[in-house]
């Protein structure tokens, strides 16, 4: 994670604070919409040449414009509050893509995915605990790993650092690890489900279950195709659902070890960590089940979701400052390296074993 | 630490308990009021 994102804690009013986002959600427009302005430039330019060239999708274009800000010139401090709103317009363009989905087909592909969740988790973690103890870390910085490398990334693995009572340090070595598995997750995907000429379903759910972060997740989905960047969100957000059980089951073992007073109200925890733009999604998607939008609108809908993912994308450029991922030693990356490719290849032959069920291969 | 920091500072996760609308909340917000708004035709056509 970049340092470079890093803002000051103020006390500034309301009004002020929104003011000071305005420069940095300029940038995240301005790079995303240079993708777009690649994309179809390259396009146009095949086009009236009569020349076959790659169709490049603006989401690399925006993460990659992203990336050589944040690791050339940085991102000047008045720039940075505004950056880190990219998790803003993930979650807001999620729950708007909520319109793409009867509420029905949520449901049936939903519980497809938590099948495959709990199988995903179950491996993870236990997978992501051998590996910590046999390459030495410490027990808190391994169940942070597994947390992160088992449900969503970043956001686990902050809310689970409060929950079992860990070291900064190591919190931060979790993270580092994650992110850049995501950053190299981000590009190896695509490729890989384009050599085994995966079905944009499948491509989408494996996305979903294998790839740590949200906003990686959809940019790996997105760069497939628009169609598995949809499933890759669905997946995802299923996945994210069960962030709770798992962060209570840690909190819980973490409490027993250390012989201190457990959470006492486990419904009350469970909603605090629930990740709440789930209902936002679901809500969307029954709105437009109940035909609560036209067609035209539900375009318009969409549309204004891959607005939102636009600036996600930027922002996932740059907040990935590759220097500072080195400094944070190999050993937690490698533990996150093994435990990811295991976790991909089981994730990749679930979806391949249950294709003829799913029809998604 | 520095990812600490960003949890801490930008992501305000640490402080969902006090502070009265989380970031997730924020965005289901935001989103229906762009629906609310294309659903009564004050934003015009979205285009892509």
């Amino acid at each position: 994670m970049s340092p470079a994102i890093v803002t000051p804690r103020n006390s500034r009013p309301a009004a002020l604070r929104l003011l000071g986002l305005l420069p940095g959600i300029a940038l995240l427009a301005a790079l995303g919409f240079l993708g777009k302005l690649t994309e179809q430039s390259i396009a146009r330019y095949g086009k009236a040449h009569h020349l076959a060239l790659p169709n490049i999708e603006y989401v690399l274009w925006a993460i990659v414009f992203g990336l050589i800000v944040s690791n050339t010139i940085g991102i000047p401090v008045v720039f940075r509050a505004g950056v880190a709103t990219y998790e803003f317009w993930l979650k807001t363009g999620i729950v708007l893509l909520g319109v793409r989905f009867l509420l029905g087909d949520i449901l049936k592909l939903g519980s497809v995915s938590l099948a495959f969740v709990a199988v995903e988790l179950a491996l993870s973690i236990a997978l992501m605990t051998a590996l910590g103890r046999w390459l030495r870390l410490s027990p808190k910085l391994t169940s942070l790993l597994a947390i992160g490398s088992s449900i969503c990334g970043v956001s686990a693995i902050i809310a689970a650092k409060g929950a079992i009572e860990a070291d900064d340090e190591d919190a931060s070595y979790a993270i580092a690890a994650i992110l850049a598995l995501g950053a190299f997750s981000l590009f190896a995907f695509p490729a890989i489900g384009h050599a085994l000429g995966l079905s944009d379903h499948a491509f989408g759910l494996w996305a979903g279950l294998a790839v740590d972060n949200t906003a990686e997740a959809t940019a790996a989905g997105a760069l497939y195709s628009d169609a598995a960047a949809k499933f890759a969100v669905l997946a995802k957000t299923a996945r994210n659902a069960t962030i709770g059980f798992v962060v209570l089951g840690y909190a819980i073992y973490w409490a027993r070890k250390s012989h201190r007073q457990g959470v006492e109200n486990k419904a009350a925890f469970l909603w605090q960590k629930f990740p709440k733009f789930v209902l936002g999604f679901l809500l969307i998607s029954l709105l437009a089940t109940l035909g609560a939008f036209t067609k035209p609108q539900i375009a318009d809908l969409a549309n204004l979701s891959r607005w939102a993912f636009l600036l996600t994308f930027a922002g996932v450029g740059l907040q990935t400052n590759i220097r500072e991922l080195r400094k944070q030693g190999l050993r937690p990356l490698a533990v996150g390296a093994i435990g990811e490719f295991a976790i991909a290849g089981v994730t990749l032959a679930l979806i391949f074993a249950a294709s003829r069920w799913l029809g998604t291969v | 630490m520095l990812c600490v920091d960003l949890g801490d500072q930008v992501m305000n996760l640490h402080m969902a308990n006090q502070r009265k609308l989380t970031l997730d909340w924020w965005s289901v917000i935001a989103a229906l009021a762009a629906a609310a708004l294309i659903r009564f035709h004050i934003l015009p056509h979205i285009p892509w």
